[in-house]
């Protein structure tokens, strides 16, 4: 078992909170969990689906005084986000899958997240209602109308409690501006801008203006033959609202800086790791395919993922990262295998912990890794319902990579590679980790909460 | 030594695929055939199998050969290149070509599989040589959905109307998805049961799949807020039955006749083990 216990991941005991989801196995596919994001509180968790539905999750913690308390996730609002579309100019589907979800840091009582499928962001207003007014003279309370001969006395309508009602109404909806797949929004630190990129280009819009929006990065040849590299990934600074970067199937990122060019397509910083001529393959540049990047909360530092690996770059350095974590370097020497059944392809995702200390990312056969920067300490964990009881610390799993299997441990060959975790959060204050396996959502609390 | 090394790839792979030496064979363009059991509309997003995780494979069957070692990268990088090097015509031409023969297939397969007694009235309905294409769903404006609130009731856990009052549950014939679940209600507690098969109460071959059994079936202990949270922890729950815990929470009758339910909805609420 990796990692003696020494240290502050080392001291973490993940308890399986609750788990949400279907006990069939067989999944259906509009349930497929295709994002998922905390707000900034994490008292809310957006989970995004194939479906186009979003089902928001809210926190209601039990003993908030107690050292050891416990909080739950329940539903708090459940919304159809984007419908499927037909492209009739070019033939094609527009799938309603949920790609991302983003929320605004929060001004008032209400609630505004950024969602997107393939081809349309859609800024959505979540808010509360727990009155109503009741004793209208010209209404019944169900709606109907009244005769109004039957009026003979007037009265003035007050405002009831009602059992809370949650509404989610589309405010904005920032359509056809993006030829290609929309894979990341990203809204500034000003919080008045946001950027959208899809393979080839990104976008910069204003949260309030619809008609328009700035292409500030394109990346597109005037002959398509020259083609060579998409973006995969985007994001603005955390504090920095000039600075964005983004990154490309070939392993690179490139940092902009808006105030140099309204046109970013000269990077200011390019960060790459030089190929290790050792590793070189025929699937070298498609594992080297950066799959998410993300900001260390502080600003410091940014955490890429591409298929093996999870990298802490500092944003000084362009030359090499400063951490690189092994997520599951076992299956290198299956790439030809993985690039046959496609999970190669597989677009993983990381996250940071509140602090910066420690990051997470998934893997197959529903493990997912997590990794203490500070102490040099990483963990294989699983999110299943058979090996999990409530409050019992969840065993670390270990995966042989070849020669003798011990007892516990799984082989390479044994993993299920159609059970795959792409999708992690990290609450940003508490210890409190959630994972989507295909059909299900695990919510993992530290037990020393 | 050889076998042990052997991914085992735990996929549907049908074993047309797998060579005598046990190693995966390359797969052809043919798109993968599923979701037929219900009566959805043969027109089916799945069997144009037109996307695969998040990036898109489109194989055009007159541009690869089933037999041909040569493979289109599923990576977006090709696939654009691919949709921008040929022209609009000829890519609407296979488009179509393509579309027709997964109709095609799913079309014998249907006839084939069909369970229904009503053969002349399906194959009426449903003729192999029709080309009709059908998109999946109109195009609608992008303004289309502005100012159109969507309310949930967090208490009871369904979408209602704005004013208040709770509409049909029964979904929109023109959506697309005709499996869907209810909203993740339920939280699985961990210790469960494992192997609660629940399948086999509910699934006959003819019935598609309804996920929308009314509002009142789901409503089971989830009224059960935090408050109940202590009685979630007692040792009844270990034995995963969820009805204890309702009860114990003396919510007002909505147990009665309540089915264990579909177990076509996600997050469903589990099986009830209680001893009868």
């Amino acid at each position: 078992i990796s990692g003696a216990v020494q240290g502050a991941g080392g001291d973490m005991q993940w308890c399986l909170s609750q788990a949400k989801g279907s006990l069939d196995d067989d999944v259906t596919e509009a349930d497929i969990i295709s994002t998922l994001e905390f707000n900034h509180t994490g008292e809310l968790l957006a989970t995004g689906d194939k479906g186009g539905r979003i089902v928001i999750f809210q926190q209601e913690i039990e003993n908030k005084r107690q050292p050891q308390y416990r909080s739950e996730y329940n539903v708090y609002s459940t919304f159809q986000s984007h419908e499927p579309e037909f492209d009739y100019l070019k033939s094609l589907e527009i799938e309603e899958k949920i790609n991302k979800i983003r929320w605004i840091p929060q001004k008032n009582a209400a609630h505004f997240l950024l969602s997107t499928n393939d081809k349309t962001i859609k800024l959505w207003k979540i808010s509360e209602r727990d009155k109503r007014p009741e004793g209208y003279n010209l209404k019944e309370e169900d709606g109907r109308y009244r005769d109004p001969s039957t009026v003979t006395s007037l009265r003035v309508p007050v405002f009831r409690p009602m059992d809370l009602m949650v509404e989610a109404s589309p405010r904005k909806v920032f359509a056809n501006a993006h030829t290609y797949h929309i894979n990341s929004v990203s809204v500034n630190s000003d919080n008045e801008t946001y950027l959208s990129a899809d393979d080839l280009r990104i976008n910069l819009w204003h949260l309030e203006i619809t008609d328009r929006s700035f292409n500030i990065v394109d990346i597109k040849p005037a002959n398509m033959e020259e083609l060579t590299e998409v973006i995969t990934a985007a994001e603005f600074h955390p504090h920095q609202c000039n600075t964005f970067v983004y990154s490309s199937s070939k392993g690179t990122i490139r940092m902009c800086d808006m105030r140099a060019s309204a046109l970013c397509d000269k990077h200011s910083k390019m960060f790459e790791e030089p190929e290790d001529p050792s590793n070189r393959s025929f699937f070298s540049e498609i594992i080297s395919s950066i799959s998410d990047v993300k900001f260390s909360h502080s600003g410091r530092y940014m955490m890429t993922r591409d298929y093996l690996s999870v990298k802490i770059w500092d944003l000084n350095m362009e030359s090499k990262p400063v951490e690189t974590y092994q997520v599951h370097e076992y299956l290198r020497s299956k790439l030809c295998s993985l690039y046959e059944n496609d999970c190669i392809f597989d677009k993983f995702e990381c996250c940071w912990n509140g602090n910066d200390s420690m990051v997470m990312t998934g893997s197959y056969n529903n493990f997912f890794r997590m990794f203490d920067r500070d102490h040099r300490w990483d963990v294989t964990l699983e999110a299943s319902r058979e090996n999990s009881k409530p409050f019992q610390v969840i065993k670390p799993r270990k995966v042989c990579a070849g020669g003798k299997r011990k007892k516990d441990e799984i082989s390479v060959d044994s993993l299920d590679f159609n059970k795959k975790i792409l999708h992690t959060a990290w609450h940003p204050q508490d210890s409190i980790i959630v994972v989507a396996t295909t059909n299900n959502l695990y919510i993992f609390q530290d037990k020393m909460n | 030594l050889a076998q042990a090394e052997k991914m085992e790839l735990d996929l549907d792979i049908p074993s047309s695929l797998v060579q005598s030496d046990g190693h995966l064979r390359r797969s052809n363009s043919a798109p993968m055939i599923n979701g037929l059991s219900d009566n959805s509309q043969v027109f089916q997003r799945e069997v144009l199998r037109s996307r695969r995780n998040s990036t898109t494979v489109v194989n055009r069957p007159n541009m690869v050969v089933p037999s041909s070692p040569i493979r289109v990268p599923s990576t977006r990088l090709h696939q654009i290149k691919q949709e921008e090097g040929v022209d609009v015509m000829n890519r609407e031409t296979a488009h179509e070509r393509e579309v027709q023969a997964a109709m095609q297939m799913s079309q014998s397969w249907e006839e084939s599989l069909s369970l229904s007694d009503n053969d002349l009235e399906k194959s009426a309905s449903s003729s192999p040589k029709r080309i009709d294409f059908v998109p999946v769903s109109p195009a609608p404006s992008p303004t289309r959905g502005i100012g159109k609130k969507q309310c949930f009731s967090p208490s009871l856990q369904i979408l209602v109307s704005s004013n208040g009052l709770t509409p049909s549950p029964i979904p929109s014939p023109t959506r697309r998805f005709s499996r869907r679940s209810q909203s993740p209600i339920n939280c699985i507690r961990a210790s469960i049961l494992g192997p609660i098969k629940r399948k086999g109460e509910m699934e006959t071959e003819s019935q598609p799949k309804r996920l929308f059994q009314g509002t009142t079936t789901m409503l089971s202990s989830d009224v059960s807020n935090l408050s109940d949270l202590s009685s979630c922890h007692s040792p009844d729950l270990l034995d995963g039955s969820l009805s204890s815990v309702s009860s114990s929470t003396g919510s007002p009758g909505k147990m009665e006749g309540v089915s264990p339910s579909s177990s076509n909805s996600p997050f469903a609420s589990l099986q009830d083990l209680s001893p009868k």
